[in-house]
């Protein structure tokens, strides 16, 4: 399996990105299409671990490890973007990284994206599989 | 006890409040199973630099239910106000009155005495 190689951005980078790569739309792996506009913006912009990786939002939307279901009690329609993305070739371990969505009507919504502690990956995992990369 | 100083915003049209401890610092992320996140920091995993809650004001009526938020001894002092020392759930309770209800008698003493006693209650 390839691995993903995806830079970061800088912070003065970030909204002519989020608005270039994400807006309004960004069609996911499976064919499916994940509405994103200005307002997701502000869930990012002020956190800098978030605001560096707008190319990892995309990249994990279009060439995700997996996608399960969210095992969240308080989010029933809510889908999982799961991820490991290296900085550049001499990044050897990655860092995992995730996005989650909500399905309302047959349409997804973008809802937040991040760096996961070691914890949220193995409480994520116990979300049902919907979809796998092949290996 | 230590209070730590939280800047608390909420954004209205996702719903979603956001609490960070100052000065801010990148993290990542876990969830209670209830949806409510923890902000771990970046280089020491088992140091809480904050919180985030989607849904805020649809899920605040299960706040006392068990799980939904972490049990701490942490204490905050809320930027921009006179309020110290408050319990993670009062300052929830705090940010849903100046928030979501637009209440602006919440950061009086008097708020503080009635966020006490509801979550004595």
């Amino acid at each position: 399996m390839n691995r993903r190689i995806i830079s970061l951005n800088t912070s003065d980078e970030a909204f002519d990105l989020f608005q270039r790569l994400l807006t309004p739309v960004v069609v996911d792996v499976r064919g499916e299409t994940v509405r994103i506009d200005i307002g997701d913006y502000v869930h990012l912009m002020d956190d800098e671990e978030r605001v560096q990786r707008i190319r990892w939002i995309r990249e994990t939307l279009v060439n995700p490890l997996e996608i399960r279901r969210s095992h969240l009690k308080s989010e029933p329609f809510g889908e999982v973007y799961i991820n490991t993305i290296y900085e550049d070739e001499g990044d050897l371990q990655g860092r995992p990284f995730v996005v989650g969505v909500e399905r309302r009507a047959g349409v997804l919504d973008f809802r937040t994206a991040f760096v996961p502690h070691p914890q949220y990956l193995q409480k994520a995992k116990k979300g049902k599989l919907i979809w796998k990369a092949k290996s | 006890m230590e209070s730590k100083k939280l800047k608390v915003t909420y954004h209205r049209a996702r719903d979603t409040l956001y609490l960070r401890t100052l000065p801010k610092r990148p993290a990542t992320m876990d969830v209670t199973d209830y949806g409510f996140y923890i902000r771990y920091d970046w280089d020491n995993p088992d140091e809480i630099v904050g919180f985030e809650w989607l849904g805020f004001s649809a899920y605040i009526n299960t706040l006392d239910e068990p799980g939904v938020i972490p049990e701490l001894e942490m204490r905050f002092d809320i930027e921009g106000t006179n309020l110290k020392g408050l319990a993670l759930k009062e300052v929830l309770r705090w940010a849903y009155h100046r928030y979501v209800l637009c209440d602006l008698t919440a950061e009086l003493p008097e708020m503080r005495e009635m966020v006490t006693e509801a979550a004595e209650t």
